[in-house]
């Protein structure tokens, strides 16, 4: 039976008390551990994991393998041997825990259904990025710092499509730019040069 | 709390704000240059022009057809015969033609986002860029007063890029009779012709062609020639317009005395097709000047066609016309000729569309020297030009 298969039947059988036994402190911080794992590592046979720290010190345990597939900073950390597995976390500075947390659930969803067809993938992306633009900004520099080509690629189309076809003013109600830079003369030259595009 | 106050300027830094701005067509962005002042300088950067100009020339092509002398209209391709999308919008444009007096156009080819026209009567030759409305005219009736007949020209537009510069090419024979054939180059950079007499490769034979027989790719200009003094095209004509030189290559055995034969680019490669009126071939140079890599890559067994650009990686998008019902339309061909589509063009008056029309990108890119406060003062083509930049030789 394939790994993913058994990880899901063991967390269907996990009585609820074990979840208790999942936060443990280590290195000073409170870490999350799904509880599969702990059996997992009971029976013998753990995933590799890494910790990612966000920039409020918050640490998140993550597969190393999903990390390592959609992220090519992470990437190179592990195959260039400058992460040890027993003490070090991966420190972002530049993400927070919200941003961070969603990060790791894109990285996650598409490691673990890249199998299922597409418009499924793509409505899940939708969902996904359905967050305020400020989310989607933050997630956008994250996807950025960590170099996660597809998540990019996403955000980049998604607000690609936002700017496509509006005018300005709509622009900069979407955009939330409030103060857009020009002077009175200016912008009001502009306005009566080309009126359509307003 | 203060973040919500915050826009999109105060929290992306510019470079990912470059590379959305790099996914937006540019007939958006034109438009958004106003939006802001940062998104003003981010977006008439000449750098980022380039690249944005380059993620989309191979994808978001539009074919530039001109409808009567002065009216013409736009379609982009690549949602011609896409189900899901919206139908094909063809957008109006008007030419830059002076109000009085009137003028004639005729489109004779485009490069990077700039169309080449030829205006008449007054003999003028005019680059311009139907998105940004940026436009130079040059005069060439030094030239034009002395030719009879009118198709003795050839023209070839093309771009410098070791120069940063665009150079319109004409050579002519001057008279009928006469078997000379001379050359002069404008370049847009230094306004001015450069006499190119000295490295045409003689003897260059005459020519049937139409006017529109040019074509750019490879930093070269491309025209089919004769290299006897027969009428028969069997070599093709290769300006080099960094080195300023000519070369040669022969086009496949088997086209040569077929006509008409015309040159084009399918997918980057330089093409040929021919089309007798029952059937069009399409022969493609897999590699460039090597002419032991000319495969017959179409064979329609339909005719009055003109390819256009390929799709899906294997079919053929091409204007097709019947002149018996006076019908224009895009049609769509698989690699094996069969006609998967096509889609009529909602245009009554069909005579010069399928000669006059091009495959172009829309750019923002600038011409050369363009002054940033040119920016305000040039329209759209939407709008006619009040004043040209005329240079005269």
């Amino acid at each position: 039976m394939e790994l993913l298969c058994i990880r899901q039947w063991i967390s269907g059988l996990l009585p609820t008390w074990l979840s208790a036994w999942c936060i443990k402190p280590v290195g000073g911080a409170l870490v999350r551990q799904e509880p599969e794992y702990i059996l997992l590592a009971l029976m013998g046979s753990p995933l590799k994991k890494i910790m990612l720290c966000s920039s409020e010190k918050e640490i998140f345990s993550v597969e190393e393998q999903v990390m390592v597939q959609h992220s090519v900073i992470i990437n190179n950390m592990i195959e260039d041997g400058s992460y040890n597995h027993e003490e070090s976390k991966i420190p972002l500075d530049c993400v927070d825990s919200k941003t961070l947390k969603k990060v790791i659930d894109y990285c996650t969803h598409h490691t673990h259904h890249h199998n299922d067809n597409q418009e499924d993938l793509e409505a899940w992306d939708a969902q996904f990025l359905n967050v305020d633009s400020n989310g989607l900004y933050d997630l956008l520099m994250a996807a950025n710092y960590l170099e996660i080509r597809n998540l990019l690629d996403l955000i980049y189309g998604t607000i690609k499509n936002m700017i496509k076809g509006k005018k300005i003013d709509e622009i900069r109600r979407i955009f939330n730019i409030k103060d857009h830079g020009f002077t009175p003369e200016e912008e009001e030259q502009n306005r009566k040069e080309y009126p359509h595009f307003y | 709390m203060k973040r919500k106050q915050l826009g999109m300027n105060d929290i992306l830094p510019w470079e990912l704000i470059d590379r959305i701005f790099l996914r937006v067509p540019a007939k958006d962005l034109f438009r958004l240059r106003f939006v802001s002042k940062l998104w003003h300088s981010l977006i008439s950067d000449r750098h980022f022009a380039e690249s944005h100009y380059n993620f989309h020339s191979a994808s978001s092509r539009s074919l530039f057809l001109v409808k009567d002398y002065t009216n013409a209209c736009c379609v982009p391709l690549d949602t011609l015969f896409d189900v899901a999308a919206a139908p094909p919008t063809f957008k109006e444009v008007s030419l830059p033609s002076r109000k009085m007096p009137y003028s004639l156009f005729c489109l004779l080819g485009s490069c990077r986002g700039f169309l080449l026209l030829e205006e008449k009567p007054a003999n003028f030759l005019v680059i311009w860029n139907p998105l940004t409305g940026s436009s130079k005219t040059i005069s060439y009736s030094h030239i034009a007063s002395e030719i009879q007949p009118d198709d003795a020209f050839r023209y070839g537009f093309g771009f410098d890029a070791s120069r940063d510069d665009y150079l319109i090419v004409l050579y002519w024979h001057d008279n009928y009779y006469n078997e000379d054939v001379y050359l002069e180059c404008f370049s847009l950079r230094t306004n001015s012709w450069i006499d190119l007499d000295a490295a045409l490769p003689k003897p260059l034979g005459r020519w049937k062609q139409r006017k529109r027989s040019d074509l750019f790719l490879h930093g070269a200009i491309h025209w089919l020639c004769c290299s006897s003094e027969d009428y028969i095209d069997d070599d093709i004509l290769i300006f080099d317009l960094k080195e300023r030189s000519f070369s040669k290559i022969s086009i496949p055995k088997q086209l040569v005395g077929c006509y008409p034969i015309y040159l084009i680019t399918v997918e980057g490669c330089l093409a040929l097709y021919l089309d007798d009126k029952h059937k069009t071939e399409i022969w493609v140079m897999k590699e460039y000047k090597v002419s032991s890599s000319w495969i017959l890559m179409y064979d329609i067994p339909y005719g009055n066609n003109v390819p256009i650009c390929m799709s899906n990686g294997s079919d053929i998008i091409a204007l097709n016309y019947t002149m018996r019902y006076s019908k224009l339309r895009f049609v769509k061909y698989n690699v094996i000729g069969e006609l998967l589509n096509y889609s009529p063009l909602p245009l009554s008056e069909y005579y010069y569309f399928y000669r006059s029309s091009c495959v172009y990108t829309e750019s923002l890119l600038p011409l050369p020297g363009d002054i940033k406060d040119r920016d305000k003062k040039n329209k759209t083509g939407q709008e006619c030009f009040e004043q040209h930049d005329v240079a005269e030789d």
